[in-house]
């Protein structure tokens, strides 16, 4: 039995999700937002905002067994401690499988807007290149679409999210509709100086982040006081706490249920259409069923993967919407981790006020726009950095003891330290996948999900050139010493996880049409990272957002033709 | 000290929070952090008399009271109790006791010195320890070029290194560090990356022990 129905249901609240439920109800539509965990009120749940350190539980430090027993994921997160944790997914009541010997960290939000609080914010467009790039070197599957036919959504979202950067001019990374930039510190002015002298194919620019540096549509600018990630209750970030879901709300057409479990969405053979969402009450257990004239799948890559292969029916034995077999393979993510460190001796005379919660970016220059001979890899990579003036917890491990000690501590290290991190483009390879283990259902029942995925040769040998460029990057920078590493962490740490129902013009090898509407199932969309048909290196939420709303406005207008 | 002697001195500490009867409380968690106590108000009392005493002398030779607040006005001593009791795994507390132990074992066989608690005589005698313990291991990693005090805690750390960086948290992310050593800033409004710098000024305080600059 049917306990209500909405003109649309949308199911996870997170970054695509609270654009889904602002979009529609915006357009007029009645919509119920569903997310599996508790609800975090905007401000009221970010308990652990401004918390001054020696009200921390051991001052901040991590605590252990605790993370170790329930947190053991999202520990890896590094955002995470006492002040936030109950933002994040507790391991231990929601567990997944893979292979220990292939390592997968899927780092979740335990909260109603999910991710969107904890995220770093970095706000990147794609460009033609990346967009093309499948269908140029032949890895993976054509895009449907291209850049021109998301640039109008990403001037539409960043508008509204309020994006602080820098224009560029740069093919590779185009310009958006930007709030004022950032500052850099001294120290990166005279790298970024010394680096674009030296090595002109290079660009250094502040980072691109949904963060305010202006007020901007009732949200204050940022006040500098450092850790996002614990919420942020003058709304300085886009969350979907601080700016979807008012929007949503403001048209009295959402009605947001959290603690509710999507088990699966039943197919109605006849109509032709998704015709029921099977809902557990995450706190009373209780089945719920809900009905509804469209679907928006936005629970994240691999949560809306199970969703869909948990949904199989006669009419789709290998889960819903997968005739053509694609659901759940090609799951990619970016490479990540820290590429190199260097120490520099200038601007020692300038120091900071302020915690910026951003920091530099280098644009992909490696095979940009073509292939470089030097390169043993295909695709690219670009480097996100931050710069640090050393203190006490930088200090601490010298010898000695009292006074001494204690002023040189107290002080700012008499260096300044920059450290890039590389984030590199994977490859769409279908043995990387996502697949259900009905052997082991979690505490609702619903058979779990096993990720196996792995680095491959070209994302190994793209992470190599990175230590390699690196080092030059630091030398014609004027470090006095640096080091490098080219390992990466392992898959999902980027927690930019994508592919997995992935859009393309033949029903016969993608799983969504070019508006992010399946191909099988005319009112079940999914606009989250699952859609993603390549990975680009450059962080891809602003993307999400962007198919989001521009699939909206698909589903709405074909809707009203009265063509779902 | 003898063996016996020593293994009582320790044996408390070995307990470790099972027995430790205070337990840390989590139930501030429920209410918004920055309203909460001070961590350092909640009760330890994993520490005999002695070892307490013996911790409040050595935090006070490696951060000593100066023309600012030393570590004992920031109660660093009780931080490293709280953090003996339910932070460290028993291997840690293990090194940790045995540490302290034999730094009682060298006042106690001091004899004639028959040091008082504060007395100038004890600070010179420990402070020669510490320093002959900070040789013993100098190759600890924890020395290492590049380690740093963060949000972690280095298992293999000895003792002298444990000691040091619980003092340096426990001082420098206390309210007495963080607000009359450092300057400290919650709500800076605005960000510039090149503010001159003074010979003299000190950091910034910090969120987190593992945040960057």
């Amino acid at each position: 039995m049917i306990d209500k129905s909405y003109d649309a249901i949308v199911i996870g609240s997170g970054i695509t999700g609270g654009w889904a439920a602002k979009e529609l109800t915006e357009k007029g539509l009645n919509v119920l937002l569903l997310d599996r965990s508790p609800d975090v009120k905007h401000g009221i749940d970010y308990k652990g905002e401004h918390v001054p350190s020696w009200k921390l539980p051991f001052y901040g430090k991590d605590e252990r067994q605790l993370n170790q027993r329930d947190y053991f994921i999202s520990q890896h997160s590094g955002v995470m401690d006492a002040s936030n944790r109950h933002l994040f997914n507790n391991d231990r009541k929601n567990p997944y499988q893979y292979d220990p010997k292939k390592p997968f960290q899927w780092i979740r939000g335990g909260g109603v807007g999910g991710r969107s609080l904890l995220w770093y914010r970095q706000c990147y467009r794609f460009s033609e290149a990346d967009f093309k790039a499948n269908s140029d070197d032949g890895h993976g599957s054509r895009w449907p679409i291209g850049y021109s036919d998301l640039a109008p959504w990403y001037d539409y979202v960043e508008d509204f999210i309020g994006v602080s950067g820098q224009a560029e001019g740069l093919e590779q990374l185009p310009d958006g509709k930007f709030l004022p930039p950032m500052k850099m510190y001294g120290i990166e002015k005279t790298v970024k100086q010394r680096i674009e002298k030296k090595i002109p194919e290079i660009t250094m620019t502040i980072g691109r982040t949904a963060v305010l540096t202006e007020n901007h549509r009732g949200r204050a600018a940022c006040h500098y006081c450092g850790p996002c990630e614990r919420g942020c209750s003058t709304g300085s970030y886009f969350s979907t706490q601080s700016s979807t879901l008012p929007a949503a709300r403001a048209t009295n057409r959402l009605t947001l249920r959290p603690d509710s479990v999507v088990e699966r969405l039943e197919y109605d053979p006849e109509t032709r259409r998704v015709s029921i969402i099977h809902v557990i009450d995450a706190k009373s257990g209780e089945r719920l069923e809900f009905s509804s004239k469209i679907v928006f799948l936005c629970a994240s890559t691999i949560a809306s993967t199970q969703i869909l292969l948990n949904s199989s029916s006669e009419h789709f034995p290998n889960g819903m919407a997968n005739s053509s077999g694609v659901l759940g393979k090609y799951l990619m993510d970016h490479t990540t981790g820290i590429i190199g460190s260097a120490v520099f001796l200038d601007n020692l005379d300038s120091y900071y006020y302020g915690n910026r919660p951003n920091g530099f970016y280098i644009p992909r220059f490696r095979n940009n726009q073509k292939q470089d001979s030097d390169a043993e890899f295909i695709r690219g990579y670009g480097f996100q950095g931050n710069s640090l003036r050393p203190h006490w917890a930088d200090l601490a491990n010298q010898k000695g003891f009292g006074k001494t000690y204690k002023d040189a501590l107290t002080k700012p290290g008499n260096y300044w330290a920059v450290g890039i991190a590389g984030f590199g483009e994977c490859l769409p390879h279908q043995e990387n996948r996502v697949t259900l283990d009905a052997t082991k259902p979690d505490r609702f029942g619903i058979p779990q999900v096993r990720v196996d995925m792995e680095f491959r040769d070209n994302e190994l040998k793209a992470r190599a050139d990175m230590a390699v460029q690196a080092e030059k990057i630091f030398r014609a920078a004027g470090a006095v010493f640096y080091q490098t590493n080219s390992e990466t962490n392992p898959p999902g740490a980027g927690v930019h996880e994508m592919g997995t129902a992935r859009m393309g013009d033949n029903p016969e090898e993608s799983v969504l049409n070019k508006w992010n509407q399946t191909h099988d199932i005319a009112n079940l969309f999914v606009t989250d990272g699952s859609c993603m048909v390549s990975s680009s290196c450059v962080n891809p939420s602003l993307t999400y957002m962007a198919l989001t709303a521009r699939a909206c406005d698909y589903a709405v207008s074909q809707l009203k033709k009265g063509l779902i | 000290m003898n063996r016996r002697q020593f293994l009582e001195f320790t044996s408390l500490i070995l307990a470790g929070s099972s027995l430790a009867g205070n337990t840390y409380s989590t139930e501030h968690q429920q209410q918004l952090f920055a309203l909460g106590k001070n961590f350092i108000e909640q009760p330890a009392n994993i520490f005999s008399d002695s070892q307490r005493q013996l911790v409040r002398n050595l935090v006070d030779i490696i951060i000593p009271r100066t023309d600012t607040p030393g570590a004992l006005d920031a109660k660093a001593d009780h931080f490293i109790e709280l953090t003996v009791a339910h932070y460290m795994t028993a291997e840690e507390r293990k090194t940790f006791a045995a540490g302290l132990g034999e730094l009682q074992a060298v006042i106690d066989s001091a004899g004639d010195l028959a040091i008082e608690a504060e007395s100038k005589a004890l600070t010179v005698l420990l402070t020669e320890q510490l320093n002959n313990l900070e040789e013993r291991h100098s190759d600890a990693a924890w020395y290492q070029l590049g380690n740093r005090v963060g949000n972690g805690f280095d298992s293999t750390a000895p003792f002298i290194c444990q000691l040091k960086e619980l003092t340096v948290v426990g001082f420098f992310m206390s309210e007495v560090g963080a607000t009359q050593v450092l300057r400290h800033n919650p709500m800076p409004g605005i960000f510039d990356g090149e503010t001159p710098l003074a010979t003299d000024q000190p950091s910034w305080s910090r969120n987190r022990p593992g945040d960057l600059s």
